[in-house]
Parts: C-alpha cells; sequence; structure tokens
C-alpha cells in the first residue's frame, strides 16, 4: 500500500493496518498473521499477533474483508424487500435475522402476527439455532484437531436442513419471515418430520457428550483457557452463550420476552466457569432446551392463518417514527434499530451484530495467553465473519 | 420510570419511553460534554453497551448509543447531537472498551471523530476509501431531527429534538424540571451492588 492511500487526517505511515501494531520493544518479538483465509478464523478474518515465543504480546483482528454495506442497502430497499438481506447477514442462524427484522417492522408499523405463524417461527427458530450450534460444535471441535465429531454433526445438520427445507424452499440463506406471519404453513409431511427429530436428536445428544465432553484432551485445551469475566463482558456487549458461560443468565427470550416464548417453559443454562469450557456446556445445555421449546410449540401449535390477510405490500410504506427490536441468536443480542420518515424505505437501519461485540474482547482475553490457546479461545465464541462484518 | 442511574446525571432532556412501542425506557438527550459523566455512571450501574451508532439529520449528526441491563432488563438510548461542521463527539472506548470498534464503524460509515480515541484507523472500510462515507445522505434525502420522529407516546417524540437547540448554558435549567419526572423518593440506587 503506497502512504498516499492514507488520507490527510488518517496521516500514518508504513502498512496501514498494521500501524497500530508496531512491534514492541524487545527484538525477540515476532507478528504472525492469521487469516484472512485460515481454517480456525471460519470466514475471512485476519488476526494479527505479536507474539514472544509461543506467547502472545498482543492481538488485533483486522475486519471488513466481507463487508458488505448492508446498512446501506436497507436504505436503498423497501421494508419486505431487505429481508432476504438478513440470511446473508448471519448464515448459520438466518431465521433469527428474519425474525429482527419482521419484528422491528411489526412493531413500528403495529402489524398483528396470526397465533399459529409466532408457533411456526418459534418452531423453525430454534431448529436453526440447533443447527448453528451443531455446526459450531463440530468447526471447533476440528480447530482443536478432532475430525469426526464434525462428521456426526452434519449428518443430524441435514435432517434439520431437509425439514427447513420443506416451508422455506432453501437450506442456508432462510428468507422465510414475512411482516405479519410466515411465507409458508408447516404441512403435516413437515411436522412429522420435525416429531421424529427431536427424540433423534436427544438420543444422539449422550452420544456426543461420550465422545467428546470427558475427552482429556479436549478438558486440557479448554479448562481455564480464556477467561472472560462478567466485568468483561459488560465492557465489551457481549451477549448470548459468551455471556452465560460467564455465569449470567441473560437471554433476550426472556429479558426481552417478545413472540409467544413467555407461554413457553424453558431454562436458561449457564456456566460460571467462564472459561472455554464453560461456554461449550452452555451451548449443549442449550441444543436440549431448544429440543423442549420445538416439542411444546408443536403441542399448543394452533390452526388458523399463517400470514396476516391484510399484509402489508412490496411497497408498503412504514409510519414515521423509531424503534428498536431485539431477538435472542444463536450467538446472541440481534438487535435492529430503526428508524423510519413515513416513505417506503428505512431511513437508517442499524443491525446490532451479537458476534461483533464478542469478538472485540478477543484481543483482550488472548493477551499473555499461548497461540494455541487463542485458536481455542476463537473457537468458544462461535465467530460467523458476515455477521461481524455486516 | 427513570432508572436511578441517569437521575442526577446532568442531561438536556430526559424522555421515559414505552418499551412495547419503541424498545426503550428511557431516551436522554445529552451535550456532548455530558456523554462521558453518563456513560461513566451506566457502568458503576452495570449496564453494558449495546452498540453505538450515527444517524445524519440536517442538523448534523445524531450520536445513538444504547444500553442495556443484565439483570434489570430496560433499553436507555443516549443521543448527542453534534454540528456538521464539526463532526467531533467525545469517545466512551476508555470507559466501554467495546465502543471502540463501534466508534471506528462510525467513522467509516459517516465521517464522524470520536475525540479521544487511541486508533482512529478504517474498521471495515478499505483503507483508499477512508475519505469516503457511504451513509452520508444527499441533501434532498436529508430530513430534520423534528420530521422524523413522531409524535405519538411511548418512543423518543418530535418535542424532544428541542432539546438540542438549547445553549448549553441552560442545560442545568432545562434538566430540573424533568427531573421532577422520576420518583423522589431518593433511596440510593442497589443495582451497584447487584453484580
Amino acid at each position: 500500500m503506497t502512504s498516499s492511500a492514507s488520507p490527510g487526517r488518517f496521516h500514518l505511515g508504513g502498512d496501514f493496518y498494521t500501524n497500530h501494531f508496531e512491534k514492541g520493544g524487545s527484538p525477540d518479538t515476532m507478528i504472525l498473521n492469521m487469516g484472512p483465509q485460515h481454517p480456525a478464523t471460519h470466514g475471512v478474518l485476519r488476526v494479527i499477533f505479536e507474539l514472544d515465543g509461543e506467547y502472545i504480546l498482543r492481538t488485533e483482528p483486522v475486519l471488513g474483508y466481507l463487508h458488505r454495506m448492508h446498512e446501506k442497502m436497507g436504505e436503498e430497499q423497501t421494508y419486505y424487500q431487505y429481508m432476504p438481506n438478513m440470511g446473508r447477514v448471519d448464515y448459520l442462524h438466518a431465521l433469527a435475522w428474519n425474525w429482527a427484522w419482521a419484528g422491528a417492522v411489526e412493531k413500528l408499523g403495529g402489524i398483528e402476527v396470526p397465533r399459529r405463524a409466532e408457533f411456526i417461527r418459534v418452531i423453525t427458530c430454534e431448529l436453526n439455532r440447533i443447527s448453528s450450534h451443531l455446526l459450531w460444535w463440530g468447526a471447533f471441535l476440528l480447530d482443536l484437531g478432532a475430525f469426526t465429531p464434525i462428521m456426526y454433526a452434519f449428518d443430524d445438520r441435514e435432517r434439520i436442513l431437509d425439514i427447513l427445507q420443506r416451508p422455506t424452499g432453501s437450506r442456508l440463506t432462510y428468507s422465510y419471515y414475512r411482516l405479519g406471519g410466515v411465507a409458508a404453513d408447516l404441512d403435516d409431511t413437515a411436522l412429522g418430520m420435525i416429531r421424529d427429530f427431536v427424540p433423534h436428536l436427544r438420543s444422539r445428544l449422550p452420544m456426543y457428550r461420550n465422545l467428546v465432553t470427558g475427552n482429556m484432551i479436549l478438558r486440557h485445551r479448554l479448562e481455564g483457557v480464556g477467561h472472560i469475566p462478567v466485568e468483561m463482558c459488560r465492557r465489551y456487549g457481549a451477549t448470548g452463550p459468551t455471556l452465560r458461560g460467564s455465569g449470567v443468565a441473560y437471554d433476550v427470550r426472556k429479558a426481552e420476552p417478545y413472540s409467544v416464548y413467555p407461554e413457553l417453559s424453558f431454562n436458561i443454562p449457564t456456566d460460571d466457569k467462564c472459561d472455554g469450557m464453560a461456554r461449550y456446556n452452555v451451548r449443549m445445555a442449550e441444543i436440549e432446551q431448544s429440543l423442549d421449546i420445538i416439542e411444546q410449540a408443536l403441542d399448543m401449535l394452533p390452526s388458523g392463518e399463517f400470514w396476516v390477510k391484510n399484509a402489508p405490500k412490496p411497497k408498503w410504506k412504514a409510519p414515521k417514527g423509531e424503534v428498536y427490536f431485539a431477538v435472542e441468536g444463536a450467538r446472541g443480542k440481534i438487535g435492529v434499530h430503526l428508524i423510519s420518515d413515513g416513505s417506503a424505505n428505512p431511513y437508517r437501519v442499524k443491525l446490532r451484530a451479537p458476534g461483533f461485540s464478542n469478538l472485540s474482547l478477543f484481543a483482550e482475553v488472548t493477551k499473555g495467553t499461548l497461540l494455541a490457546d487463542a485458536v481455542a479461545i476463537l473457537g468458544s465464541l462461535d465467530m460467523v465473519i458476515p455477521e461481524i462484518d455486516r | 420510570m427513570i432508572p436511578d442511574a441517569l437521575r442526577d446525571v446532568p442531561a438536556l432532556r430526559r424522555e421515559e419511553c414505552s418499551p412495547d412501542v419503541s424498545g426503550l425506557v428511557l431516551a436522554a438527550y445529552l451535550a456532548p460534554e455530558q456523554l462521558r459523566p453518563a456513560a461513566a455512571r451506566l457502568l458503576e450501574q452495570a449496564y453494558f453497551l449495546e452498540d453505538v451508532s450515527v444517524v445524519e439529520v440536517s442538523e448534523g449528526f445524531l450520536g445513538v448509543y444504547h444500553f442495556d441491563h443484565f439483570d434489570t432488563p430496560g433499553r436507555i438510548a443516549l443521543r448527542v447531537l453534534v454540528s456538521k461542521d464539526v463532526p467531533e463527539l467525545p469517545t466512551i472506548s476508555d470507559i466501554y472498551h467495546g465502543a471502540s470498534w463501534h466508534e471506528r464503524e462510525c467513522r467509516d460509515f459517516f465521517g464522524v471523530i470520536f475525540a479521544g480515541h487511541e486508533n482512529m484507523t478504517p474498521l471495515l472500510l478499505a483503507a483508499e476509501d477512508a475519505e469516503f462515507h457511504p451513509l452520508r445522505k444527499t441533501d434532498k434525502a436529508l430530513k430534520s431531527l423534528t420530521d422524523l420522529l413522531p409524535d405519538g407516546e411511548g418512543g423518543p417524540q418530535a418535542g424532544d429534538a428541542a432539546a438540542f437547540l438549547v445553549a448549553p448554558e441552560e442545560s442545568e435549567a432545562q434538566s430540573t424540571p424533568s427531573d421532577a419526572m422520576g420518583s423522589s423518593d431518593g433511596h440510593e440506587s442497589d443495582e451497584a451492588s447487584a453484580t
């Protein structure tokens, strides 16, 4: 990069990205780049380390390799048209982002959602949460050197994708929710598949645990590694399993109840050890909670409309106003801050991505740890890079 | 009800909101120099930082800071308006470390500088585009703050924007009447020890 590329106010010599990352005083340290194309970053994330031997002196994540300016696209598209973007923001828990957008616009416009649609949203969103956690489980263990688990995880995850493909028509970047409901009803075949899936996954979870959770290599890699105290979560705004692995029972589904979650009984799993193993345990327990939620929602699923009759048309104009709506995604609190000037397009869309806040504490956590631990810590945070960059 | 956390922090205006309508319990309108004390006060009361963003309006740039609480949920929005000529907000990244990336993102998108931030290099956009701010609007698309906010109850309202038109030396006098909105029992908040 030429120095002329650095504009006046931000005039910086040398490599622009590493400028803030000059080597420290000691001649014995070295700079190590991980990514942007590294298997353990699970996407295009670059991390710069300054190392003293194998110990990390400093860390700096470099973002922006996948930035697509989703917030600008929000201003260019109508409320209705913007929905497919949400599946691209976090492709592992696309339905939670669908929900965050639909919920924010519905709150702004005072749009009613039929009860059947609410339950369908709960069922599909929780299925999607499980599939996200399963992929995290496999990929995380792959980072730590275990290959077999990801094959098991994909086996079960495929079943979820098969189920969700029926109503949504896609297998990854779902765009299924609509303003005032969902795009298609869950038919009897889909409901039967879900009914079969819940006990199936329950029967698999003990095998998951036997295979991995007690494994000495895993425990040595995770226990006491990546200590994230509650105070750090607060300063960085970390949420989701990262926060619950620090012993705080904070879950948007309970803290800011939305949809029909108050009618369902489920727990918020926590583990107060604050280390990688705690975050692992929380996610495994969350899979069980999601299965409970799905089963209850299936039993309570009412008949009726799945999409409100007078649903907003594609060029629908939202009333003037401002709204903030949050949902609990697989990685934490997803927030949509929406400002409308009364036209067909939002005036300003702000997407609060949980991964962005979770990753921002990575530099502080890895300070002084081993390089190999940094890989374990990054995996335990469950990063989805498109969500962080947006 | 206005949380204890903000009752004695100087503000131009405090507005109770209904979470069912706007997702907020409180919107506070601050002068730039009031932001850092307010943020420090919120950290003391164990609030966590949700996000920092900017909204461009014809009056200038509105910095929007969202906070929430792990134990007693309720979103608080702090708002600060700065002019287009001097688009500079005080940083809170030394108080809430997570604000660092959010503030860099705001600089990328809007060109708002956060004074005191230790590293204002581009975060998400390319270094070559450091002077291009994609979320800035054309003059035609710009709306005034009073045009954007509705007149209805429960959320931030059009009248709130007037708070920013008050001269800073009058801010003390302005904050007194809205103080009366909070309960005046005066007991110490126990939220600080709730962590």
